[in-house]
């Protein structure tokens, strides 16, 4: 296995509009850096206009969420549907699931969803609550392996979703095991917003929050996100591919009080860990 | 800034830059600047300023101690987190397709219809690898389910009561050499498939066909299809087999059902 790779962008940090779909990055961006092939930028930003509750787009729709001209935005839909990642149904353009390609090449290119899936099943039919893996991307936890409870009443979760990381139990994990300075800028740069009455959204608090979650190397986050959902999550090291991940279980607040989150809950979820981290290092040194 | 100047009207920028994207497979997770502008046939100039193009937006992370680039995770926002939204049977197209490419056998993607299964869809294997029976079936075939592992999958994980109702309802005759025709037997079978998550067909459909289902779930848990592979008798034995592909065909089913809402 190659060396460790950073989570994020090796080149610069990611652009502060992470995770917001659909939106090129300014254009001020390309002034700083002659090599930016802005036209790309923007074609992505096409792709990326469509969304679950997005599935078709006319012309004009992608123009305005991209904030492309409607030319340039035909220029671009016209390029995707000719190598069969648009369908075109008269007014109307749609993603095909050729798209699946690009995310499902990174996704199987990492040892660790493939290792770390069956200890998280096994997990889940102990606790009987949902177990992920997510890794960091910019300011986002990006989830890259799911295994959802049978439960009626799941979390709408499935892999590629993210969430920002200072609202999240692994987001808490992934920040705890980032260098100080990037942790700090971080805290300078990265929006809190208050989805709950719980939200910690102070930096001044995060950080003593975060560096908690270090110290005590697990993290357990009360609703911080959504109303009535708990999850704990811990660090998964040895993934060579993805550095540090973090491993959760969320359950419903309803079900599962904070005591056993941390009695009950925690204790299976380390011992996971140190199952998938075994197999890593087994994997490493074949 | 550098769009398509031979008046196609497309965009020779974004062209490129998801060929980039696409050169990255999961047998080729890292490349170089020069294996890249050698698949692409571009310059390594050129090469160069659409990786540092997407190594800034965050589609790809630099490896720093061999200096080969791979996906990163912003790959997932290209449309791959939309299409949880999308028909079963075009979620799981790719994966049908990637089964196929990885065993070699065809492969399909069923449905429960009553006592029946629907192939929804399927991925022929490579040519000299077929069963006669494959080159009958299409996408709408019918299949029994008592007899086909897309079909035991399917039953495995039914409520015992809704089960119990289907059974008195299918006449358990033989249609390969190996059919299970005795009840209690299917029964103890289809207890197996719930343990292991594997549903096996040993000759019980046709002379000389083989082949390994896993479910398929919702996100709800509830089992709403089978994949499985056809795979043309061989002095293999059944249980090396599933031994063999089980864990590919479960690898699948959850590739699938995690995009399935």
């Amino acid at each position: 296995m190659s060396g460790r790779i950073a989570n994020e962008s090796a080149v610069s940090g990611p652009p502060a509009d992470a995770g917001v779909p659909g939106t090129a990055t300014d254009g001020s961006r390309a002034g700083r850096n002659s090599e930016f092939v802005q036209s790309l930028d923007r074609g992505l930003a096409v792709i990326r206009a469509f969304g679950p509750d997005r599935e078709r787009l006319s012309l004009s729709e992608v123009a305005r969420a991209t904030g492309l001209t409607r030319a340039a935005a035909r220029r671009f839909l016209l390029t995707l549907v000719k190598l069969g990642y648009v369908r075109n149904d008269g007014r109307e353009f749609s993603l095909r699931p050729r798209v699946l390609e690009l995310g499902y090449a990174y996704l199987s290119g990492l040892a660790l969803p493939e290792v770390a899936a069956p200890h998280l099943e096994e997990l889940v039919a102990k606790l009987h609550e949902s177990s992920s893996i997510s890794v960091l991307d910019g300011h986002h936890i990006v989830y890259v392996v799911r295994v959802p409870t049978k439960r009626i009443m799941t979390v709408a979760i499935s892999v590629g979703t993210r969430f920002p990381a200072f609202a999240t139990s692994m987001g808490r994990v992934l920040l705890a095991a980032m260098p100080e300075d990037r942790f700090e800028r971080y805290l300078a740069e990265a929006k809190f917003e208050q989805f709950t009455a719980l939200t910690v959204t102070d930096p001044a608090r995060l950080r003593a929050i975060v560096r908690e979650v270090a110290r005590q190397g697990y993290a357990i986050v009360d609703q911080e996100l959504e109303e009535g959902l708990r999850a704990v999550a811990a660090p998964i090291r040895g993934g060579a591919d993805v550095g540090t991940a973090a491993i959760n279980v969320s359950a419903h607040a309803s079900r599962v009080s904070m005591a056993a989150m941390r009695s009950e809950i925690l204790p299976t979820l380390l011992e996971t860990v140190r199952q998938i981290e075994a197999d890593l290092h087994a994997q490493g040194s074949r | 800034m550098r769009q398509a100047a031979d008046g196609t009207g497309l965009s020779q920028s974004l062209e490129r830059g998801l060929a980039i994207l696409r050169a990255f497979t999961p047998d080729r997770p890292a490349l170089g600047i020069s294996e890249l502008a050698r698949e692409l046939a571009l310059t390594r100039s050129t090469t160069h300023r659409y990786v540092a193009t997407l190594a800034s937006l965050g589609y790809l992370g630099q490896d720093h101690s061999t200096r080969k680039y791979r996906l990163g995770p912003r790959v997932l926002d290209l449309g791959f987190s939309v299409l949880g939204s999308l028909e079963l049977r075009e979620i799981a197209a790719p994966h049908l397709r990637r089964l196929t490419d990885a065993t070699g056998h065809t492969s399909n993607l069923g449905i429960r219809d009553d006592t029946d299964v629907i192939l929804i869809d399927r991925v022929l294997g490579r040519p000299g690898r077929y069963h006669h029976l494959e080159f009958s079936l299409h996408v709408g075939s019918r299949l029994p389910a008592y007899c086909s592992a897309t079909g035991k999958a399917l039953l495995a994980f039914l409520a015992r009561p809704d089960l119990d109702r289907l059974l008195e309802r299918i006449d358990l005759v033989p249609r390969g050499p190996r059919t299970l025709t005795d009840k209690s037997a299917l029964l103890a079978e289809l207890e197996q498939v719930r343990r292991t998550g594997i549903a096996v067909n040993d000759e019980e459909l046709d002379s000389a066909l083989r082949a390994i289902a896993a479910p398929v779930r919702s996100r709800s848990g509830e089992v709403v299809a089978a994949v499985n592979v056809a795979i043309p008798w061989s002095p293999v034995a059944m249980s090396e087999l599933a031994d063999r592909l089980g864990p590919v065909l479960r690898a699948t089913a959850n590739e699938i059902a995690a995009r399935v809402i």
